[in-house]
């Protein structure tokens, strides 16, 4: 009967989860390589009345039917570590954890570490960094002309090495969190971002890496702090639908 | 008997019913494309039964009850973003989406929520709804490298590039009664392909935001909550002249 309670409960909850999402956002505006959310609302399902004399149809409030990922471009901010890395496009790096499963990261903070006498590149998680192929990469050593090979990583060809994937629609990736995201059916599968050259016949990188760089968070702050008063009351005009509903109960209730 | 009694109960409903309506526009200030409703509570051929028939009825179609919501079609304003899958329109057309619901399957619905993505099979889809639909049917892009011109011409990678489909549009008047269906969409009944001359915008990188004004819902708020107040006084007065004519009763 009294069902504009419920319509603003249900605009609560949605304006409560939205102001979750722009907090969210705001909360990673110094993540490297995070991406924007936004909440996509829709009306909730409509009670159709028809009578002969009357025909009108009743709305029953508001839900969040999706977020969308936003791939607003970033800046890149410049670092002295020769292990930070940033994509000059909508790429993707490819970083593998322990188990084997493959996620993508566009946090470049990477770092070396030892496994068994070997030198790996991970990423700040401590995943496995693939390079291309989707292989390990091992960290390569600078050798003197004697052939001798030294303690100094030799880095420009690590960073030669560590592979950039792009989906055919980023906008649809899953976010993992720890700036991972998942390849989903709705992004298609990661594609490798080099092609062979038909002169030479070597392999051509598609998409610029930037070494010595950190790719920051693509949150607008001013946009989102707009977007945070907005919801604020949004949620307050949602709760006067409430207070009012219940107001006109009180006066049903105090007719006699 | 006495109409006082029925006249009030019936404004109490009538304002709970407004009291509905403004509700779900007021938590709709933040839906896309979403378009508000108002109550109509009188239409002209009661109105016209009332000035011929004056004497006849004596007043019983003075009452007012729910007669119909309408749908105000108005344009709202954009929000602009770098998403590629925001699309907007200005005009009176309308998105077509072929819904999946179970019991709507195939069904052909209208909106003007353009806030869209690529579903599994990489087809154009709006959410869970349905996929948007093309002149030729659903539109298979399975990449975000498109643009849409503002006649709605879908290229790949660029405008003139290799020529994808078009997005089909259907007009509703402005005037008309829609139905909504909820998800943004509405039901297409009076829908019909865009007349030659009609003038409309197809907008990539916007979407529509809702038309509610929350200044204007807010006063239409407070003025149904004291409507039902005074309905409910005219309640209370009725039951006390009845009580007074009960006791006078006893009296004699």
């Amino acid at each position: 009967m009294n069902i504009s309670f419920h319509t603003g409960k249900t605009a609560m909850i949605a304006q409560g989860k939205a102001l979750d999402i722009y907090g969210n956002n705001i909360a990673n505006v110094n993540t490297v390589g995070y991406q924007t959310l936004r909440p996509d609302f829709a009306d909730c399902i409509y009670d159709t009345e028809r009578r002969p004399e009357a025909d009108w149809q009743t709305g029953h409030g508001t839900y969040i039917q999706k977020t969308d990922l936003m791939f607003a471009e970033s800046f890149f901010n410049e670092t002295d570590r020769p292990q930070d890395m940033a994509i000059a496009g909508e790429g993707f790096f490819a970083v593998q954890d322990r188990w084997g499963n493959i996620n993508y990261t566009r946090d470049g903070k990477f770092g070396l570490t030892q496994l068994d006498g070997t030198w790996y590149l991970v990423s700040s998680q401590g995943e496995y960094v693939l390079d291309y192929d989707k292989q390990r990469i091992v960290v390569p050593f600078e050798t003197l002309d004697n052939g001798e090979v030294t303690n100094n990583v030799d880095w420009p060809a690590v960073h030669d090495a560590v592979g950039v994937f792009e989906f055919p629609n980023p906008y649809g990736i899953d976010a993992l969190g720890s700036n991972r995201y998942l390849e989903t059916g709705r992004s298609g599968a990661a594609v490798a971002c080099r092609e062979i050259d038909p002169e030479s016949g070597e392999w051509v990188q598609t998409m610029d890496k930037i070494p010595y760089a950190l790719i920051a968070s693509n949150v607008n702050l001013a946009d989102q702090m707009v977007k945070l008063i907005e919801t604020q009351r949004a949620y307050q005009l949602s709760s006067r639908v409430v207070t009012t509903s219940d107001e006109l109960a009180r006066i049903s209730n105090n007719l006699r | 008997m006495n109409r006082g009694f029925y006249y009030a109960a019936n404004g109490m409903f009538l304002n709970q019913r407004k009291m509905d309506c403004i509700g779900n526009n007021l938590t709709n200030v933040s839906t896309a494309g979403y378009k508000r409703d108002t109550i109509l509570t009188n239409t002209f051929d009661e109105q016209m039964i009332l000035v011929k028939h004056r004497e006849e009825l004596s007043g019983i179609f003075t009452h007012r009850y729910v007669d119909t919501s309408y749908t105000d079609l108005d344009q709202s304003n954009f929000e602009y973003s770098d998403s590629p899958f925001d699309v907007a329109i200005w005009g009176d057309v309308y998105f077509n989406i072929r819904t999946n619901y179970p019991g709507a399957d195939s069904e052909i619905m209208l909106t003007r929520n353009g806030q869209w993505e690529l579903d599994d099979q990489g087809y154009l889809c709006l959410g869970h709804s349905g996929r948007v639909q093309g002149e030729n049917g659903d539109i298979y892009l399975g990449t975000k490298d498109f643009v849409i011109d503002s006649d709605g011409v879908i290229y790949r990678d660029y405008i003139g590039g290799e020529r994808i489909d078009r997005l089909r549009v259907s007009y509703i008047n402005p005037d008309a009664d829609v139905t909504k269906f909820g998800a943004n969409m509405f039901t297409e009944v009076e829908a019909s392909d865009p007349p030659a001359d009609l003038r409309y915008d197809i907008i990539q990188g916007a979407v529509e935001r809702s038309n509610v004004d929350w200044n204007y819902e807010l006063n239409m708020l407070l003025q149904a909550n004291r409507m039902y107040e005074a309905n409910s006084t005219i309640l209370k007065m009725c039951d006390t002249l009845n009580q007074g004519a009960t006791s006078l009763c006893k009296k004699v």
